[in-house]
């Protein structure tokens, strides 16, 4: 846990697609229709982006192969976190909230010391 | 199928092999998964998405195979090799002009400098100080770029004579950066292949402390040159015994690391190689006038044919392992 906790921050695809990928197994498509839903349209990966992002993850242990599937004679091949994603994930998840967090009391203060501008 | 489907397939093109069979297919269903109705063409933002992953992930497994442990191991017995060759080639010269020079004001003090640099970057590869390596690796290469600039004044065609050293130390600082998290050279080489790789320097040394004795420099005044039964001179058979010794240790390295050994090494020999073929083809023994021509000549050779040379190993290694894997699977069937 230390070392996933000591590594550096995962850029916002990567978070994207292991959040997409945390509740269930899904396929490549539905991985971007889901990025694309979480963030309200904000972020559309795109397919070379998307499995560069996969590989990696894959390359690292965080994400496995769920199961194969052939559609309209197509290979669709769904993702799943594997437990060291899901320990990347928390961890992750973790400091973005203590950021969060910081930056709301440090914006409070600010508001209840009259810093903010007239 | 669609003209849409063969220009992604096209796309598809710019990532390696191994990538497009992983993950060609399943991305192809991806990339018409998010097709308008009738789109002919791939989207400019897709096609320039597709070309730069499949760029990227070529880059990646290139640096991704040349991180692996074989060659990193190799990066570091060639980082050896070479801050011994730049530590030994200012070393001899220092030497010389410490014992045999008269001149009690020669300027040896960048000699000094560069022999005192490679031999600390030597020992911190053999006994596995990486990061140290690293460090003292470029202040080397400061050192002989700064060793060329100070000399200029005196001598104009240093920077032409010279700069086969500031060359064979950027190769030798790169293949330090990629030895950084490989094991120390000592332990590739084992204890046998250590005490061969050193033994050279032993040979080196004997062999000049013998053309100082008196009687051999009374020799070469009167001969010129000494020779062992008259077949092979002092100088050569030190050369031939000391290389001898190199080539048995290196041979140490096991069948994992020798290959990729060579290819290192390769640029590391051919960097004085192209130096001399410069220096004969622009005619260096009647002092040409230094022009910026003839400089940016100097650089693109020096620099140029050593990679080529590489560029050449790293095709013909390659070529040999692809060869060995198919007789291996061919083998197995």
């Amino acid at each position: 846990m230390l070392r996933l906790m000591t590594e550096g921050p995962l850029r916002e695809p990567t978070f994207l697609v292991l959040t997409a990928l945390a509740e269930t197994p899904q396929h490549g498509y539905a991985v971007i229709e889901d990025v694309a839903r979480m963030t309200d349209g904000r972020v559309r990966l795109r397919a070379g982006t998307l499995y560069a992002a996969l590989d990696r993850l894959r390359n690292e242990g965080l994400i496995e192969v769920d199961r194969e599937e052939v559609v309209q004679s197509r290979l669709r091949r769904y993702y799943r976190l594997s437990g060291l994603g899901e320990q990347r994930l928390a961890a992750e998840t973790s400091r973005l909230r203590q950021q969060a967090t910081l930056a709301e009391s440090r914006l409070s203060a600010r508001r209840h010391f009259g810093g903010a501008p007239a | 199928m669609t003209s849409l489907e063969t220009r992604y397939r096209r796309l598809l093109g710019a990532y390696p092999a191994d990538h497009r069979r992983v993950y060609a297919e399943e991305m192809l269903g991806v990339l018409l998964a998010g097709a308008r109705p009738g789109q002919r063409c791939p989207d400019l933002g897709e096609a320039a998405d597709l070309l730069c992953s499949g760029m990227r992930a070529r880059a990646g497994r290139s640096w991704f195979a040349l991180r692996s442990s074989g060659w990193r191991d190799a990066a570091a017995v060639a980082a050896l090799v070479g801050a011994a060759l730049l530590a030994a080639s200012a070393g001899r010269r220092l030497l010389d002009a410490l014992v045999l020079s008269q001149d009690p004001d020669l300027p040896a003090g960048d000699l000094v400098a560069r022999t005192a640099v490679w031999l600390l970057v030597f020992f911190a590869v053999a006994t596995g100080l990486r990061r140290s390596a690293v460090v003292l690796g470029v202040g080397g290469l400061l050192v002989e770029a700064g060793a060329i600039v100070a000399g200029m004044p005196g001598e104009p065609l240093r920077p032409i004579r010279m700069s086969w050293a500031p060359m064979l130390a950027a190769l030798v600082v790169t293949m330090l950066v990629l030895a950084r998290r490989g094991r120390p050279a000592a332990r590739v080489l084992g204890i046998r292949g250590t005490w061969l790789t050193l033994a050279p320097a032993a040979v080196a040394l004997w062999g000049w402390v013998i053309m100082l004795s008196s009687p051999v420099r009374a020799l070469v005044g009167r001969a010129g040159v000494v020779q062992i039964l008259g077949l092979v001179t002092v100088r050569d058979m030190v050369l031939v015994t000391a290389a001898a010794l190199v080539a048995a240790g290196l041979w140490c390295t096991g069948t994992g690391v020798r290959g990729r050994l060579v290819v290192l090494l390769v640029p590391l020999a051919a960097v004085p190689l192209a130096q001399e073929l410069y220096e004969f083809v622009v005619g260096m023994r009647y002092e040409p006038d230094v022009t910026v021509g003839l400089v940016v000549a100097d650089i693109l050779v020096v620099a140029g044919l050593p990679l080529l040379a590489a560029a050449l190993a790293a095709t013909v290694h390659h070529g040999q392992q692809t060869f060995t894997i198919s007789v291996r699977r061919r083998a197995g069937r």
